[in-house]
């Protein structure tokens, strides 16, 4: 009891993803990973494709539990007391095909070795957003094999 | 009175009709499901934004953007107009466009109006109105990418000065039965009454203030646009379907009507033949 608890609402345009109580939000910000913890000064920031994790109280044994989904991109608010993320895509563990993406990230990769000059960034976030994918997909995979 | 056939036509019309309208109830009852919860799923969004740039309102940025600036002198004012495609909705536009009109005579200054749907947009034109922009034919499952294009030409000219203050003019969904015309002032953003964070402070911002109150603030004109559109379409339906009820019972309290006159001309068809009939047989015996 009384450890501060953060107010979370992770939404897209089109529907709401996550909206309640976590200990522990890590973002992809565009200069980095990103943890706010209760207490955080206000902050915006803008995010890139990666991992979203929210980490919320679990029971004595795991005193986490640990929610991952992709974020394509959007924005972030920090409040001492609740973070708002704004995201222009989200994709979760179930809905992602681990084999698609490891196909994709080798495909990404190749993308990248093709192309140069302007291209190069956003041949870059398509791996990066690949690698995501793989990784939520591969975290939840025992799971949907039970 | 009209002869029991005309009579016996006129209901076959009327039922006709009412089919028809019945029909278009029960689209719309379940277009209205559908768009109800998509009017619900997409407020979190809304709020979310409209929360942050409620905050972002009352911190004290270093980087003034202009869409967070009140301007001095207002030259002109664009309103944006959310309307439908399709008619046979009851009130619904009529309410929202009377209340653009009353906005539009109430500014002192010249107008340019951007809509949405092709009732507004034909109401407009018809009233002389200087267009900068429509958008027609949105299906019934918005994306966002359906206004991207209209809110970029608004937000245009706001940068460029050509527009000095935006309005949004859309529908508000309250219930099935209500639908409320509502306005907002889309830009500037408006100023806040009722402070929540008080105190000289600011954000930090990931990676620069500018960068990122740029993207920001055009997801926030983007978000309240399409959320007016959803809701648009929320309200659209829901109309449509209290429209064609009613129009249905009503054809139903008609046919009962004129059910009755029908009938009491027959009665009265063999009344007056049997009349005959006996004075007949009494002349001849």
């Amino acid at each position: 009891m009384g450890t501060p608890l953060l107010t979370v609402l992770v939404a897209t345009a089109e529907q709401e993803v996550f909206h309640g109580e976590a200990a522990r939000v890590i973002a992809p910000s565009v200069d980095g990973e990103l943890a706010i913890l209760p207490g955080h000064t206000p902050l915006l920031a803008q995010l890139r494709p990666g991992i979203l994790r929210i980490y919320c109280l679990g029971n004595e044994e795991e005193p986490y539990e640990c929610t991952d989904v992709v974020i394509v991109g959007g924005y972030l608010e920090a409040q001492p007391d609740a973070v708002t993320i704004l995201a222009d895509a989200i994709e979760r563990a179930d809905e992602i095909d681990a084999a698609l993406a490891a196909k994709a990230v080798e495909q990404a990769k190749q993308h990248i070795s093709n192309s140069k000059g302007m291209n190069i960034d956003r041949a870059i976030m398509e791996l990066e957003l690949a690698i995501a994918r793989l990784q939520v997909a591969r975290k939840n995979q025992p799971h949907s094999l039970n | 009175m009209a002869s029991a056939k005309d009579i016996r036509n006129q209901i076959k019309a009327v039922q006709n009709t009412s089919k028809i309208t019945k029909a278009m109830e029960l689209v719309a009852a379940s277009k209205m499901r559908k768009a109800q919860n998509r009017a619900r799923d997409a407020k979190s969004y809304a709020e979310g934004i409209e929360r942050i740039i409620h905050n972002l309102m009352q911190s004290h940025p270093e980087y003034a953007h202009p869409f967070l600036v009140e301007r001095p002198q207002v030259n002109r004012v664009g309103v944006i107009v959310v309307s439908t495609d399709k008619g046979l909705c009851g009130g619904l536009n009529s309410n929202v466009l009377r209340h653009a009109l009353g906005l539009m005579r109430e500014q002192q200054v010249k107008i340019d109006v951007l809509t949405i749907g092709r009732r507004g947009a034909a109401f407009m034109r018809r009233f002389g109105a200087n267009s900068l922009g429509s958008r027609e034919e949105i299906s019934d499952a918005p994306v966002i990418g359906d206004i991207i294009g209209l809110t970029k030409i608004a937000m245009n000219h706001f940068i460029d000065g050509k527009l000095d203050r935006i309005f949004l003019v859309s529908s508000e969904f309250i219930n099935t039965m209500t639908q409320r015309p509502k306005v907002v002032q889309l830009l500037p953003c408006p100023e806040v009454r009722e402070p929540t964070h008080s105190g000289y402070w600011d954000y930090l911002y990931e990676p620069e203030s500018r960068e990122v109150l740029d993207g920001l603030l055009t997801r926030y004109v983007e978000s309240l646009v399409f959320n007016a559109v959803i809701e648009n379409k929320a309200c659209e339906h829901s109309a449509r379907m209290v429209a064609m009820k009613s129009a249905s019972d009503n054809a139903k309290d008609i046919i009962k009507d004129l059910r009755i006159t029908y009938n009491k001309a027959r009665q009265a068809a063999i009344t007056q033949e049997i009349a005959e009939i006996c004075a007949g047989s009494a002349a001849t015996s």
